[in-house]
């Protein structure tokens, strides 16, 4: 065989999966290249920050000017709702206590609050209150700064275990799960004499959710070991692990139904697993990343999986303290389970 | 027991059926036979349900196994797995010397072994009718021939038998044979009623018709 008949071969080969090639070769550059961009713009510059009233009696106007203060850095808001609840959901990650009169020089305390679960945000914080009490000093006041931990300190390596944890969740639901299905394409005909393709996509399901016992128990073993105060076994951590997992394995094995079983079905799973990862932020808080990471956050339910999970499993917190994103969650399970279903009448009509 | 009456399927403007009735009865190994792209295996969706006619009328009674062409087996399990999984005759594995490979990976079976454990899961958990697609293809003699076996006691039991061939000399034991050419059909008789055998048959319908 001639080389030149070689190269045809790969032309022709290349021409029958240009669409394969072009998500490798355009799609998946450009989203990468996307996604450094906005890595760029990380920082706590970013960072909401709220600005809380010590009492009643402070003003609109004494609120906006600490805003004014740490606007350089921070996206900073007045709130005046119970700071402490959006400091566990992660709505901000400091809240600034002002206190009143704090203008006219008479002595007051600010209190810079934050989580000691939410790691990320300790070092931060502490440049916050450096910030702010620096502020006050060269302008003479009594002004004094405190800096104030809600619940247990944790540290970086228990701020990751749960993380890693759903990291693997994601693994699994996205790529061998669809993997799994893909293994079976040629068996698939035969099954579907027998069942139908939705209870065969249903029964893996189930079986990997039963099987995600397994790393849960040796990261809560591992975590015992090291002495981490991480809890997994819990019941709302469980429900919110086993829930992501049955959403993202039912959106893979619809791709992958979509897709005939092929191999585009295993680059755009790939692909969803990269963008499910970056911009749900389930390793960093999303606080940490840019405003527009912020909104796209936001719209991904996988986003208020890592929040969620890492909560109950670094901070006591009541166990249904998450159910409306629990809800939120169940909404896009079905949803997927619906998309799935559909998918699979289509492949067997 | 299945049974087609004037089904016709078109594939972009090619009739691959035309007008087919083929009616499948218990107790009866009945063998398809015709040349490449006569609609045999069209034939075979259709009464499977896999394809929909354009018009004509499927009635199926009971459930219906099939061995397809390529043999639709789950191959990152074993043989035992595959049987175990399907729910299939582990005494029809042996007769097919199946168990000698029990342990082996299906995707590591060689093209006759896949063959048979497609054949024997086809027979799973005893479908009243059953479709065989070319089940003789990479068998050797002894397999042949207990295949045959197998099928024909099968069908002894009561059950409705449907070969799709090119082994007709190979298949002892047809109640009765319909050929295919174009799409229509050419010949269907019981065996008994034929003076030849049922591939002399085969061959002498095709022969008359091409010969116009």
């Amino acid at each position: 065989m001639k080389r030149t008949s070689l190269l045809k071969k790969e032309v022709f080969s290349a021409k029958n999966r240009l669409l394969t090639l072009l998500i490798l070769l355009v799609l998946l550059p450009a989203v990468f290249a996307g996604a450094s961009v906005v890595f760029g713009d990380v920082i706590p510059r970013d960072s909401p920050i709220a600005v809380v009233p010590a009492d009643e009696e402070v003003t609109d106007e004494e609120l906006e000017a600490v805003e004014g203060v740490l606007s350089v850095f921070a996206e900073t808001s007045a709130f005046r709702g119970d700071y402490e609840t959006a400091l566990e959901r992660e709505r901000f990650y400091v809240a600034i206590e002002v206190p009143h009169n704090f203008a006219s020089g008479q002595a007051g305390t600010f209190v810079v609050h934050v989580h000691g679960a939410v790691v990320p945000f300790d070092e931060p914080s502490k440049i916050v209150a450096n910030v702010l009490d620096g502020s006050f000093s060269a302008v003479g006041t009594d002004i004094d700064v405190e800096r104030n931990v809600i619940g247990e300190s944790k540290t970086l390596s228990e701020y990751l275990v749960p993380v890693l944890l759903l990291t693997l969740v994601l693994v699994m639901g996205l790529t061998y799960v669809p993997h799994e299905l893909r293994r079976e394409k040629n068996a698939i005909e035969r099954l579907r004499l027998e069942t139908s393709l939705v209870s065969v996509v249903a029964a893996k399901i189930l079986f990997y959710t039963s099987v995600l016992a397994v790393p849960v128990a040796v990261f809560q073993a591992v975590s015992v070991y090291l002495g981490y105060g991480v809890t997994l076994l819990s019941l709302p951590t469980l429900v919110f692990l086993t829930v992501t997992f049955v959403y993202l394995a039912l959106v893979g094995s619809a791709v992958t139904v979509a897709t005939g079983f092929g191999p585009l079905g295993r680059f755009v799973n790939a692909l969803l697993l990269f963008g499910v990862i970056v911009f749900s932020n389930i390793i960093y808080p999303v606080g940490f990343f840019s405003s527009l990471r912020r909104e796209i956050a936001v719209l991904l339910p996988t986003h208020y999986s890592a929040v969620a999970v890492r909560s109950h499993a670094t901070k006591e917190i009541p166990s249904t303290f998450f159910a409306d994103w629990l809800g939120l969650l169940l909404g896009f399970t079905v949803l997927a389970f619906f998309v799935f279903v559909v998918v699979a009448r289509r492949h067997e009509a | 027991m299945i049974e087609l009456s004037g089904v016709t399927k078109v594939y972009d403007g090619t009739v691959a059926l035309d007008g087919v009735d083929i009616h499948v009865r218990r107790g009866e190994v009945h063998a398809l036979a015709g040349p490449n792209g006569s609609g045999k295996t069209t034939l075979l969706d259709v009464a499977l349900g896999r394809l929909a006619p354009d018009s004509g009328e499927v009635v199926r009674e009971g459930r219906v196994g099939c061995a397809f062409q390529e043999p639709r087996v789950l191959d990152d399990l074993t043989v035992a797995e595959n049987i175990s999984v399907f729910g299939a005759n582990k005494e029809l594995a042996e007769k097919l010397r199946l168990n000698r490979v029990y342990d082996r990976r299906a995707s590591a079976l060689s093209g006759g072994f896949r063959k048979k454990l497609d054949t024997i899961l086809a027979l799973a958990d005893e479908p009243e009718t059953v479709l065989l697609d070319e089940p003789l293809d990479e068998l050797d003699d002894v397999s042949k021939r207990r295949l045959v076996e197998v099928v024909g006691e099968y069908a002894d039991e009561g059950n409705a038998v449907l070969v799709s061939t090119h082994r007709l000399g190979e298949f002892d034991g047809i109640d009765r044979l319909t050929v295919l050419y174009d799409g229509e059909v050419l010949l269907s008789s019981p065996s008994e009623e034929l003076d030849v055998s049922p591939q002399e048959a085969y061959l002498r319908a095709v022969e008359r018709h091409e010969d116009g």
